[in-house]
């Protein structure tokens, strides 16, 4: 096993409350991503998806705060000083948002956007610049990238757009993207080339991805293992060519099930009842207890621990006797 | 759960028996240049429930739009409970017939509920509106699943999902013979979607109400209704019975559309 | 007995410190001016010459003016005066201007656009032209001052109002309300407005300070509220005790002016949800040294979404 490009552990952010509290958004997660791998993040709102790779990439907003340990490539990312996350953000990590367009200068050229980082903190000139600029859009797939360069972000659609935001992170030859929900804008054809696109780039170039997305099957297709999480912790974490047949954690399954099927009709979608909580909202034991039909009390005061389970690792006091329950169900 | 039964007005009564909920033909919109929706001709029959599936563009939340008279159309004629609605309604009579014909439930939990009315009053300020019984407040209340306490909070103390719930049984209040549902469970967490679902299809079976849902979600659309309509660019591009549709598309535009969504199985390489 | 205190503490912390502090002080200006027969020690027009530029007494307990007059009486009765002026402007703006923003929110397109146009002219003539002229078409007093700010005023609250409006028009919320047949009046008074009245406050209590300072210096001029009247603004143009150097007699009831102008606006910003300075600085919890608020890296926050 080589060296984890990404490890966290014990990963927990608080956010201080205007009365003085504080709540928890993160609750010890751990993960580790080897170099060139690429992992999903699943889950709802509330989830703490998106708040991981906030803290990933420091984004936190002010008033939070985070614990546990992120490391990227055996460096500590918590405690790096100004100019190691500049660092670290130029050219270690690249970040590919949902929204491309709230990202994005509205008021500059697409040209000025994916050259700037280049020019300022590189060094680079700006013809050379504007040169690999115009060859990092014909990777993901722009015709006629001289003419777009001199584009604004308005004159282009949003699928293109999110392209150029890719474009944007390659130019800075970062060994691991996070992409949070970087189709969920985009209409189902076009979300199939985007994600096409990210998947050929990250294997020709041997970056890591962490895909943080709502959709399982989504995650899925375009991941080797899949987290899913729920109300800060991830809860089940397994390889995604298995997940469909071996997913062993009641929420994973009530996932599965809640997403009606495009091939037939269900009499009745098996929902999940309740709603997705965040982890200040939940009590003491394990948070999906509440909405669990297989919850005992047990389940509710004593928090259960990641083990493992049929190839996988499944955070769920009760996790063998459901499975049997289910097989002889399915018997 | 109890249904809650049409109470139905003296004006009510004149209705077309025995004709389709929805009908459009040859339904057009312009914005200026641009021409949203081009020749759309379809039929929602009584108690049916049709799908219109498009992306970004295609013009289906226009003709949502044109359908509850929030845009006018340009061209070709719109019949509801067969009478006729392609212009704007004469006087505050005629706004209220329409209502209680159809009603629509929008995208957007967080700004289609009034920011300072409860559950509760939102929906008793329609039943009063429409001259019906008060005390059916708290058998619509019921119906769409919320708690005593949820329907007396503000939208801002309620859940996403909770809210649309809201949404519904306002719309419900009017007792509508067809309810839009434009992209209405698309903003909704998955476990919260497929509970918003199920109580859509319990609705329609308790009450024999009619859908025309407004959506890009294939799978969404084949379990709530029956035909299925793919617009593109404003044109349809096919219509007809959902298993036919979905399972055997004429069209490559259709089959594009099915084949982009991810499913076990799929892979990223197209 | 819960129920108030519940209020009690919403009203705290939608206002805040300087919110309450300036609501309180509002409230004792308000309830001198409302009880001032009973409050005040002396009339405020009874003069009596020997006590001319009387110091601080048991008799006067702010001193007189220069012809005797009880100070603290005159600045109670003067409180009627000074606040009724700029609650007629803002109570007369406000009945002109909401139905006008209304109205151009609802329909916008040409409607708008001309109303808008409308308040832009009227926002770029100087109130105090204005008012100035109008004294001079019809002579000094209340009431053409008052009438000229009146209209002076309508778009500073009414842009306001609009831009608001605006913002609700467009929610989908108008849209089902529209849908399930009511009518226009209904929903912009029922809800619409309703749901900006927030706003309308808050701005009017900011307009109700420019207007107080409006007028008193209409009043210092000589051209609304009349001499011998107790006002604010006639107080503070009493020039025969500045030269005379009794600064205490012009110096208090500014003082005043300046409070209640002061307490109006941060009143305003408050209740239209503008939070105090210093809300970002918030306290952090007590385990400082968190490694994530190391060296100034998060500074670059993204969007809302989390």
């Amino acid at each position: 096993m080589t060296a984890p490009l990404l490890e966290l552990s014990g990963l927990t952010v608080d956010v201080a409350t205007e009365d003085g509290g504080s709540r928890t958004l993160l609750d010890g997660v751990d993960l580790s991503l080897a170099p060139g791998e690429a992992l999903g993040l699943v889950g709802e709102s509330g989830s703490g998806k998106s708040m991981t790779m906030r803290a990933v990439t420091r984004l936190l907003p002010r008033a939070a705060s985070a614990s546990g340990s992120i490391r990227f490539e055996g460096a500590d990312v918590l405690g790096m000083n100004a100019g190691e996350l500049r660092r670290y953000r130029d050219g270690g990590v690249g970040l590919v948002f949902q929204d491309p367009r709230a990202h994005i200068n509205p008021t500059r050229r697409i040209g000025a956007f994916l050259t700037e980082a280049l020019v300022r903190n590189r060094g680079v000139g700006r013809r050379e610049a504007l040169a690999r600029a115009a060859a990092v859009l014909a990777e993901v797939g722009i015709d006629d990238p001289q003419r777009r360069l001199g584009q604004y972000p308005h004159e282009v659609s949003g699928g293109m757009l999110q392209r150029v935001m890719i474009a944007s992170v390659l130019l800075a030859e970062p060994r691991l993207i996070l992409a949070d929900e970087p189709t969920t804008a985009l209409d189902v054809t076009i979300q199939r080339e985007v994600v096409a696109i990210l998947d050929r780039l990250r294997r020709e170039r041997g970056m890591g991805m962490v895909f943080i997305t709502h959709d399982l099957d989504l995650a899925l297709a375009v991941c080797g293992r899949v987290a899913v999480m729920y109300a800060g912790r991830i809860v089940e974490l397994r390889s995604a060519d298995t997940l469909h047949e071996r997913a062993a954690h009641p929420y994973t399954l009530g996932l599965l099930g809640s997403r009606p099927s495009i091939d037939a009709r269900a009499e009745r979608l098996s929902a999940i009842p309740g709603r997705p909580v965040s982890a200040f909202e939940s009590g003491p034991g394990c948070a999906f207890a509440p909405r669990c039909s297989f919850a005992t009390a047990g389940c509710e005061s004593e928090p259960p621990a990641p083990t493992e389970f049929d190839g996988g690792l499944v955070r769920c006091a009760r996790v063998e006797e459901i499975h049997a329950a289910r097989m002889e169900a399915k018997a | 759960m109890k249904a809650v039964e049409g109470a139905g007005s003296v004006e009510d009564t004149d209705a077309v028996e025995g004709c389709d909920a929805v009908a459009a033909r040859g339904l057009n919109k312009h914005f200026k240049a641009h021409h949203a929706v081009v020749d759309v001709d379809f039929d929602v029959p009584a108690g049916g429930s049709l799908g219109i599936v498009g992306e970004s563009g295609s013009g289906k939340t226009t003709i949502a739009r044109m359908l509850v008279g929030l845009e006018r159309p340009s061209g070709g004629t719109i019949t509801v409970m067969g009478r006729d609605r392609s212009r704007p309604a004469r006087g505050a009579r005629e706004r209220g017939r329409r209502a209680r014909e159809l009603q629509i439930v929008f995208q957007d939990p967080y700004t289609s509920l009034d920011p300072s009315q409860s559950a509760r009053a939102a929906v008793e300020e329609v039943l009063r509106h429409h001259g019906r019984d008060l005390s059916l407040a708290q058998d619509l209340v019921d119906q769409v699943g919320l708690t005593e306490r949820q329907s007396h909070a503000r939208p801002r103390d309620l859940s996403g999902g909770q809210r649309q719930r809201v949404a519904i049984a306002r719309a419900l209040a009017a007792s509508p013979k067809v309810l839009i549902l434009d992209e209405a469970v698309s903003a909704l967490d998955v476990s919260i979607q497929a509970q918003v679902l199920n109580l859509l299809a319990d609705i329609r079976a308790e009450t024999g109400i009619a859908y025309l849902l407004i959506s890009h979600d294939l799978a969404v659309v084949r379990q709530l209704c029956d035909t299925v309509l793919v617009l593109r660019r404003g044109r349809v591009v096919e219509q007809g019975e959902c298993d036919r549709v979905l399972d055997d598309p004429a069209e490559d535009y259709t089959r594009a559309l099915r084949e982009a969504v991810p499913v076990p199985g799929w892979t990223v390489n197209a | 007995m819960n129920r108030t205190k519940h209020l009690w503490k919403r009203l705290n912390t939608t206002l805040g410190r300087s919110g309450m502090l300036s609501a309180a002080f509002l409230a004792v200006v308000l309830l001198a001016a409302i009880l001032a027969p009973l409050v005040a020690p002396a009339d405020p027009n009874q003069s009596s010459l020997l006590d001319a530029y009387a110091g601080p007494s048991g008799a006067h307990l702010l001193g007189a003016d220069g012809i005797g007059r009880d100070l603290l009486s005159r600045l109670i009765f003067g409180a009627r005066t000074s606040l009724l002026g700029p609650a007629l402007v803002v109570g007369v703006s406000l009945l002109l201007g909401i139905p006008l923003a209304l109205l151009a929110s609802w329909y916008g397109g040409w409607v708008d656009g001309v109303i808008a146009r409308v308040f832009d002219l009227v926002y770029a003539l100087p109130g105090l032209l204005l008012a100035v002229l109008t004294v001079a078409l019809f002579g000094p007093g209340l009431t053409p001052a008052v009438v000229a700010l009146s209209i002076a005023y309508i778009p500073f609250l009414a842009r306001i109002v609009r831009a608001a409006a605006r913002q609700q028009r467009v929610s989908p919320y108008v849209d089902a309300l529209a849908v399930q047949g009511f009518g226009v009046l209904r929903i912009t008074v029922r809800h619409i407005l309703r749901n900006i009245v927030p706003v309308v406050v808050g701005q009017a209590a900011i307009a109700f300070g420019y207007a107080l300072l409006d007028l008193a210096s209409l009043s210092y001029l000589g051209l609304a509220v009349q001499a011998p009247t107790a006002d604010w603004g006639v107080m503070v143009s009493d020039s025969d005790a500045l030269l005379k150097g009794y600064w205490f007699q012009v110096l208090a009831p500014g003082l005043l002016i300046v409070l209640t102008v002061l307490a109006l606006t941060v009143l305003g910003a408050r209740i239209s949800g503008e939070k105090p300075p210093g809300y970002l600085r918030r306290k952090r919890p007590a385990q400082t040294a968190a490694p994530a608020d190391a060296s100034g890296n998060d500074r670059t926050t993204v969007g809302a979404a989390a």
